[in-house]
């Protein structure tokens, strides 16, 4: 990753932007102190690290808009951020940038059963939600393993799913309005409580833009009910194929399940060595099934997928008989990252999604890969829809290691796009994949988006150098190529 | 109307859009012109048609994604997946009823005006279904955004963009959907004799429920069946048998009419194609409240005719007074069905705050600089 020239001026006027930052949202919110500026180097992706220039840290909308109107005018650049939890990179600070920390704007704004939406600020916690509605039975769907702590800001810029996304979607299908604080500090209103509006899908492209269009300052987001029943289903499989031709069969019957996740063994093996949640270790591939739903519904649905299982040669098929062994049968899955991190020093987690029809492709080149660098891999997979978390174990102590696990890396990302697949499913592209982009998407492509990026932030200030793999000014994307003068084709047919 | 330009491939597509910036011809873009009445007037002085860019690319049922042109017939499309027992689960509408049109139209029209029926409330609207495009933007290029899977997140979702916008910044060469099973049962019940407060109530009720109703309107007196709440179950048949004695007994004391399954889709047909106010002529609005609001909206309107659709958070409406147009305290308002005249002058869509509508004119201007597809189709100016 080649990392954007750093602008000397404004590192030179570090002090003076400090002064007035303070002048904007007041001393006890801007960071200037290195020891502590350094909390911030880094996001999930913990192999890139910058010390920011400034930190700053408002407390309210207003504060927001101060401190993006100040950068605006000073032409310093602004990278948001929640709670630092990417996976790609998306909140890496700028050496010559204003880290905004958006983790002040913590209160949930408003509570609405009647019409089924929570209302809240951008730095309220995505398990929050949840909390703040689970009393009287509802619960907000997106459920990304980092829940505890990562934002619904970061969620709505990384467009971030979990394993039940499958029946409920990802937060674009969970939002009903934000509020967008745009680099000049003006706002704009979004949808809201009645809904997605009218006029551009605006909210639909912020969703997933990764903090490159604007700072969410509130967001109204869906609640559902909590479904009567749920119930989950532990099935063992002794070739990865098989797992996958009856995750096809599942769907292929008709049934939709709220989450549908497999694990290879070596997953297994370090879930299970981490949760203690009664894996079997003698498959080589485990599929959680839940099924959630009417209480009905539920029973002929998992009777349905039992039958489907059993004729897909599964090696065992176990199902959760009330809700705290349903817990444990996601204990190990849930867990899987943090386990992987006990089998080996390092890991370095992908997230591209596939056709599902070409996982036993896609593994099988994976275990090649696997031997031609010499690095181990795990493999989570949220099954149902396709998107693949291979973990890739290296041992950043050993040199060129940490290189050989992002080549790897790079090569699974391009093999994914080879089948028909994406680069990135949940976690985004940020500095990560951003020089793969060309993989999926030709010049004029890329140029569209960025054209995008200019009508929200022409000078190109906020959260510069993530997504796209080179930076065009705004003007030179602007101009229009006509050849000159051609007549409006008289030899095409008409009617 | 000026010449009409048809095209059969994005190659060409890319071809006529190229040659229409060189002498500044602006297009108005249609697939069978199904719902050229939706929106304002494009002030356009050619037609561009994708009527007969109709291949279908795949349609894999067992991967939930079908991939067609934008000249595919909708009819065609619910053929092709009611065969693999599955669904375009927006329902997208059909207007032909409302318009006089003759058929339903296009793929390529129903996802450029992103419109979407009952389940909207439930399953999603018509952007929760659209995986990825292929377009030929205003400056003749071809691009792509999205893809075939169901999850992605690389690069901004221009597909969600293109969805709804109109065909005001790209000419839709190829859409990728992602489809659904179909229910292999459905029920529908009405609850009648109700009035709209005690309508609503019910419909807000069955919203909290866990029983996963995924059709919720109201019909007062007077429209359709008339004074009654409908509530849609779908799923496995003993399962919505069982959801259905639940229900009842949540409604006891009420007057239930059960709609089996031939019933029950005509009356959501119905509902999604508002037939019940087609009749008249006057024209027709359509108001996305937050259900908590939609009684007060009605009254406040006080209209010759509507009703409720997704939980009581859609209102289709028809004034007393022709020129009148409804507001809402909260929410947004389109003019759906009305003389071109009116629909040049009065505003179709919702209107938009200053700083909105600049850069509403800035994305249309990355994606169209010279305005030339489907001009004043949405706004006047751009
Ligand atoms: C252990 C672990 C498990 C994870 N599991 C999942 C998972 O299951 N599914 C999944 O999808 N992801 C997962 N993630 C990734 C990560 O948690 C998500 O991407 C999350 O949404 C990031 O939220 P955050 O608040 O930490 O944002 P940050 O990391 O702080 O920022 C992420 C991006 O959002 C931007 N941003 C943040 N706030 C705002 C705002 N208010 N306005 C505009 N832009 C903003 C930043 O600039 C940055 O580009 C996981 C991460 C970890 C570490």
């Amino acid at each position: 990753m080649k990392a954007l020239p750093v602008e000397q001026k404004v590192v030179d006027a570090a002090d003076e932007l400090r002064r007035l930052l303070v002048e904007c949202i007041g001393e006890d919110n801007v960071v200037a102190e290195e020891a502590e500026r350094r909390a911030y180097e880094s996001d999930g992706l913990t192999a890139y690290r910058q010390t920011p220039l400034l930190v700053a840290l408002p407390e309210t909308e207003d504060d927001v808009c101060a401190v993006l109107r100040l950068c605006h005018e000073r032409g310093v650049k602004v990278v948001p951020r929640g709670a630092g939890t990417s996976l790609s990179g998306g909140a890496l600070p700028l050496a010559d940038g204003v880290l905004l920390g958006l983790s002040k704007l913590g209160r949930i704004v408003d509570v609405d059963y009647e019409n089924r939406c929570v209302v809240a600020q951008p730095g309220v916690t995505n398990l929050a939600i949840t909390h703040a509605v689970q009393d009287r039975g509802f619960y907000y769907a997106p459920d990304p393993s980092s829940q505890i702590a990562c934002t619904i800001g970061g969620n709505i810029a990384e467009n971030s799913g979990g394993v039940h996304c499958l029946k409920y979607g990802l937060t674009t299908n969970n939002l009903l309005g934000l509020r967008l604080a745009l680099m000049t500090g003006e706002t704009i209103d979004l949808g809201g409580k009645h809904g997605i509006d009218g006029a551009y899908d605006l909210i639909g492209v912020v969703t997933g833009s990764e903090g490159l269009l604007g700072v969410v300052t509130e967001a109204t987001v869906r609640i559902l009910p909590k479904p009567e029943t749920a119930q989950a289903m532990l099935v063992g499989f002794m070739t990865a194929e098989a797992a996958g031709e009856c995750v096809a069969r599942v769907i292929g019957a008709g049934i939709i399940p709220a989450g549908m996740e497999m694990m290879d063994k070596l997953a297994i093996e370090a879930s299970e060595n981490f949760a203690r949640c009664g894996y079997p270790l003698d498959v080589e591939a485990l599929l959680i099934i839940e099924l959630d739903g009417p209480a009905g519904d539920v029973t002929e649905s998992i009777r349905n997928v039992s039958n489907i299982a059993k004729s897909c040669a599964a090696a065992s098929v176990r199902v959760s008989s009330c809700d705290r062994e349903r817990d444990a049968f996601w204990a190990g899955r849930k867990a899987a990252f943090p386990a992987t991190g006990q089998i080996a020093p390092d890991y370095y987690c992908m997230d591209g999604t596939i056709p599902r029809k070409e996982l036993p492709r896609v593994l099988s080149r994976l275990s090649d890969l696997s031997s031609q660098y010499g690095l181990r891999v795990a493999n989570v997979f949220h099954a149902g829809d396709g998107n693949l978390h291979p973990l890739i174990l290296y041992d950043a102590n050993n040199p060129g290691d940490l290189e050989k696990a992002e080549r790897f890396g790079a090569d699974i990302l391009k093999f994914c796009v080879e089948v028909g697949g994406v680069l990135t499913g949940e976690h985004g592209v940020g500095v990560e994949k951003r020089d793969l982009m060309s993989e999926m998407f030709n010049e004029t492509d890329l140029a569209q988006q960025q054209r995008l990026k200019c009508a929200f932030d022409p000078g190109g200030r906020l959260n510069p150098g993530k997504m796209f793999p080179t930076l065009h000014r705004c003007a030179e994307l602007g101009r229009v190529h006509v050849h000159g003068g051609k007549l409006f084709r008289p030899d095409l047919p008409r009617f | 109307m000026g010449p009409v330009y048809s095209t059969r491939s994005a190659a060409e597509t890319a071809d006529i859009v190229k040659s229409a910036l060189a002498d500044r011809t602006t297009l108005d873009v249609q697939g069978t012109g199904a719902k050229q009445p939706l929106g304002r007037p494009a002030a356009a002085n050619a037609v561009l048609t994708l009527s007969h860019m109709n291949g279908v690319m795949f349609y894999e049922p067992e991967e939930l994604v079908l991939s067609v042109e934008p000249g595919v017939l909708l009819d065609d499309i619910e053929q092709m997946l009611s065969e693999k027992q599955q669904m375009l689960a927006f329902e997208p509408p059909d207007y032909s009823g409302l318009f006089g049109s003759s058929g339903s139209g296009t793929i390529g029209g129903a996802v450029a005006c992103g419109l979407s029926g009952p389940r909207r409330f439930s399953a999603g609207a018509a952007r929760d279904f659209v995986l990825g495009v292929k377009g030929v933007s205003g400056r003749g290029e071809a691009f792509k955004s999205g893809g075939r899977v169901m999850k992605n997140v690389t690069g901004y979702d221009l597909s969600k963009l293109m969805t709804g916008s109109f065909g005001t910044l790209a000419v839709l060469t190829e859409v990728t959907l992602k489809t659904l099973p179909r229910p292999p049962f459905e029920t529908t019940l009405l609850v009648s004799g109700v009035g709209l407060e005690r309508g609503v109530a019910i419909l807000r009720r069955m919203a909290q429920t866990p029983y996963e109703p995924n059709g919720l309107a109201y019909l007062p007196k007077g429209v359709g069946q008339g004074a009654c709440a409908a509530i849609r179950l779908e799923g496995a048949k003993v399962a919505v048998e069982e959801r259905v004695a639940s229900l009842r007994k949540t409604l006891q004391g009420q007057k239930i009419l059960t709609l089996l399954r031939g019933e029950s889709q005509a009356f959501w047909r119905d509902v999604r194609d508002v037939a019940s106010l087609i009749d008249g002529g006057s024209p027709l609005w359509k108001a996305i409240v937050p259900p908590s609001d939609v009684e007060l909206f009605v009254q406040e309107n006080d209209p010759q005719a509507y009703f409720l659709d997704w939980g009581g958070g859609l209102v289709w409406l028809t004034m007393k007074e022709e020129s009148a147009a409804p507001s809402a305290r909260n929410g947004a308002i389109y003019l759906v069905r009305a003389p071109a005249a009116m629909r040049a002058t009065a505003p179709v869509f919702p209107p938009l705050s200053e700083p909105l509508r600049a850069l509403t004119e800035k994305v249309k201007n990355g994606f169209d600089p010279a305005g030339i597809l489907n001009p004043m189709r949405m706004y006047s100016g751009f």
